[in-house]
């Protein structure tokens, strides 16, 4: 299994770690050779930069799986947080024959998932949270405000997906997580991870296009 | 709808999510060359997706550095008042840690209660009890009658699930598990989708819905 640092095609790993670190934090959050077991093994050592270099090295993903579940850049926010004081607590039951990230996002998708099934009619303000911030989305071959339009549509149409389409959505088709990737993040078979993509993506479907045939 | 268009549609979702077998691939393929409304279908499948995607990848731009660095402080700080948890006991890369020697302790004891309660019962309630033994002449024998069937699998349908859906539809999938692997060379963020197969199909070109 590719480690997602390395697989990663459209980011390099410097440009996924937060700016203005001390540099020792940032050396070893960007060192490819210093592996996330190694970090750990440091900070149950009792050395504080390997988890703050760990922090920043996973910090924005986990950011943006919390994001693109709760739809909610202070709830993703706190869940990120959350995520690594318990993973900080819970350092000695880390298994070193398995990868970290996995175990991570593990943790990270249990609270964002129980956020969500909590929150989920709670009126959101995830395009509201991003108006002026987005990039000029030369890529999406649309104009920005009708781009805006379609993120906001696509958001209202996340809304209304249960969390179990919504969560393999979320890691397959935005954050590129291969089905044998996402099946121990959310402890189910592979075989399950299939099938929720395959409903998911019907269900996602079928709500989308109501919702640009209403608009159109 | 013929036979050849369910096989395609069944296939759709795992089409756009390049998930499909070099086999199926093909067979999707060739079926969406010749068949109009397959291919409308599949566009469609291809716009929904396209626009998730494109909405991620759009918002992952969003908090700038700043944002970043002070979750960065804040998660920091809300640890440092605790010591680093001790390794786990025993050999190194275990994962027998206090709290689950703690647990086996426990499914020890529950174990033994267990025996104990199973050992205890037929003494007390059955062997002792030679009444509940039938007299002679009296036949008991567990009812399998000529109609009976064999169970079938109940169709699953949960909120927002169609009928027809659930059991069948997992046995359909059954044949492409397994087949996600290599992944995907448009992998994580895509900001500009391609839908490599899709493209192949020549399904993407001019599908833009006019507003
Ligand atoms: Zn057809």
């Amino acid at each position: 299994m590719p480690h997602p640092i390395r697989a990663q095609k459209l980011r390099t790993l410097e440009s996924t770690l937060p700016a203005g670190l001390p540099d020792p934090v940032d050396r070893l959050a960007a060192a490819v050779a210093v592996t996330d077991a190694e970090l750990i093994r440091r900070t149950a050592g009792g050395e504080s930069d390997a988890f703050a270099a760990l922090v920043a090295r996973y910090q924005k993903r986990a950011f943006w799986i919390a994001f693109h579940v709760v739809g909610r850049v202070e709830d993703a926010r706190d869940i990120t947080q959350e995520a690594f004081v318990r993973l900080y607590r819970s350092l000695d039951k880390y298994d070193y024959a398995r990868s970290f990230y996995t175990w991570f996002y593990r943790i990270v998708m249990n609270l964002a998932i129980d956020h969500h099934r909590k929150h989920r009619h709670d009126p959101s303000a995830s395009l509201e949270d991003f108006q002026g911030g987005l990039p000029d989305d030369s890529a999406d071959d649309v104009q920005p405000i009708e781009a805006a339009e379609q993120h906001g549509q696509v958001w209202r149409v996340l809304e209304r997906l249960d969390s179990k389409f919504r969560t393999v959505l979320v890691l397959r088709d935005i954050h590129g997580l291969s089905c044998r990737e996402i099946a121990p993040i959310l402890r189910i078979t592979h075989a399950t991870v299939r099938w929720r993509l395959h409903r998911g993506r019907q269900v996602f479907r079928d709500y989308w296009e109501r919702l640009t045939m209403e608009d159109a | 709808m013929t036979s050849a268009c369910q096989y395609c549609r069944g296939r759709l979702p795992s089409f756009v999510g390049e998930e499909l077998s070099a086999a199926e691939l093909n067979a999707v393929r060739a079926h969406l060359r010749d068949c109009l409304a397959c291919r409308n279908e599949a566009s469609s499948f291809l716009r929904a997706r396209n626009a998730l995607q494109a909405t991620g990848a759009a918002t992952a731009s969003g908090p700038a550095e700043p944002f970043f660095a002070q979750m960065h402080a804040d998660i920091l700080a809300s640890v440092a008042v605790e010591p680093a948890p001790a390794p786990a006991v025993g050999w190194p890369g275990s994962r027998w840690s206090v709290a689950r020697w703690r647990g086996v302790r426990w499914a020890i004891a529950a174990a033994a209660v267990l025996a104990l309660t199973v050992a205890v019962w037929p003494v007390r309630n059955g062997l002792l009890d030679r009444r509940a033994i039938p007299s002679a002449g009296i036949v008991v024998s567990p009812y399998a009658g000529p109609g009976a069937q064999p169970m079938q699998p109940l169709g699953f349908e949960g909120p927002g699930e169609s009928r027809n859906q659930g059991m069948r539809g997992r046995a359909e999938l059954h044949g492409i598990v397994d087949r996600d692997e290599p992944r995907s060379p448009v992998r994580a963020m895509p900001v500009g989708i391609s839908g490599t197969h899709a493209a192949q199909a020549g399904i993407l070109t001019g599908q833009r819905r006019a507003r």
